[in-house]
């Protein structure tokens, strides 16, 4: 499984090993992290466990031009049985939005989620919910 | 040769030669069909296995291979493919996968023979994508070897367990004698002019000889472990790892690293997913 299971699966592997440097822009800061899109994407859950996409660390950034907003998501796991419900999701949340007429959402996978890219709020949630950390 | 050793990234197909560039599609296809096939093979093996355990081991580590081929179908788009063509609407006869997959798991010894010796040799493949200088493999691959890190410890340990049970120990041992030959075969000859050009444009990182060498460190200490490193005609070479097996590159098809034969339609209309295509999500 892919998201909460993910989680688990990286306490013991590590990271890998890095050749190129991390674009600057991803993630971004936690405290960076605001603005009505970045509020919206705090409602859309992970489909697996009770917490948010953002909580989770999964939203790397979130650029708007006009009406189209783009979203750049990682995902837990390179197998995560979830990926089309959560690109549904995004998509459905955000469009939701004033001034929102199209959402483009971009896998990216460097630099690949670890669970230090957990929220504070994440954490709690996932404690509450019996998930280790 | 490492990423050092470059002086320019390649941040998309386009910007490489044609030859190199026909060369890098070839090999990224290929390990793209391989992993889908893989990840079918291994979901064979849910049901039936040893323990309900190592069933649902199997049953993750199918989910991990697709997602492994999904992501490496996408890599084409870079090179103008469609990768949903690629994925869902080609006959059996073009699947480029490893020739070992050819034929179905028949037991767990043989999914274990397939997990430590193909899951390796694909592994060994990638981890010379992500020491290229090609950016958009090393942008997903990296997070790709990091999950296989598991695939290769628990086929490690499951193959060290079969063999010290007498009554399993040849099956595994032969498993393992027919996975292994065409798995070194399917890393390449270094005499191969796209061989030499992926090199060349630093898009593989170590040319096919190299590669083998590497696979062979890496399944090597296991196979020494269990006891039939010699009989596999594997052993140690001085600082690195040799094998005995000869490689006849008759009929070899750099393209689709086979040197014949073909994937059969009703697996590769399983890795299509036919029976429920009004169901799938994209």
């Amino acid at each position: 499984m892919a998201c909460a299971t993910g989680a688990a699966r990286f306490d013991a592997n590590g990271g890998g090993t890095a050749l190129l440097d991390e674009p600057a822009a991803y993630p971004v800061a936690p405290e960076a992290r605001t603005g009505p899109l970045w509020n919206a994407l705090r409602e859309v859950m992970d489909p697996e466990i009770p917490i948010s996409l953002v909580d989770l660390g999964l939203i790397y950034d979130i650029r708007q031009d006009g009406g189209t907003v783009e979203v750049d998501l990682t995902f837990t796991a390179t197998a995560c049985p979830c990926m089309a419900f959560i690109h549904y999701d995004i998509q459905d949340r955000l469009k939701q939005e004033a001034g929102v007429d199209d959402v483009k959402v971009n896998e990216v996978w460097s630099p690949a989620w670890t669970k230090t890219r957990i929220s504070e709020e994440g954490r709690h949630a996932l404690r509450t919910f019996g998930v280790s950390m | 040769m490492s990423l050092e050793g470059l002086n320019s990234l390649i941040q998309s197909a386009s910007a490489l030669p044609d030859d190199a560039r026909q060369a890098l599609r070839d090999l990224i296809l290929v390990l793209a069909d391989s992993k889908r096939v893989l990840g079918l093979r291994y979901s064979d093996k849910m049901l039936g296995a040893p323990t309900l355990e190592a069933g649902i081991a199997a049953s993750s580590m199918a989910q991990d291979e697709w997602g492994h081929a999904r992501l490496t179908y996408a890599l084409l788009g870079d090179f103008g493919d469609e990768p949903k063509a690629l994925e869902y609407e080609r006959p059996a006869a073009e699947y480029r996968s490893h020739p070992a997959l050819d034929a179905a798991i028949g037991s767990w010894a043989e999914l274990i023979a397939m997990m430590l010796v193909v899951d390796t040799t694909l592994t060994t493949q990638y981890r010379a994508l992500v020491e290229s200088r090609y950016v958009p493999a090393h942008n997903r691959v990296q997070k790709m070897l990091d999950e296989e890190r598991f695939h290769f410890q628990y086929a490690a340990g499951w193959a060290r367990r079969i063999a010290a049970v007498p009554a399993a120990r040849e099956e595994l041992r032969a498993a393992l004698a027919n996975v292994l030959a065409p798995s070194l075969l399917w890393l390449g000859d270094d005499a191969d002019a796209s061989a030499q050009r992926l090199v060349a444009e630093g898009l593989s990182g170590f040319d096919p000889s190299a590669l083998r060498g590497r696979f062979l460190a890496r399944v090597g200490p296991v196979l020494e472990d269990m006891g039939m490193g010699e009989e596999l005609g594997v052993r140690r070479d001085g600082e690195g790892w040799s094998a005995d097996a000869a490689l006849d590159w008759s009929g070899w098809n750099p393209a689709t690293r086979r040197s014949g034969g073909s994937l059969d339609e009703v697996t590769a209309a399983r890795a299509r997913g036919d029976k429920n295509r009004a169901l799938r999500m994209d």
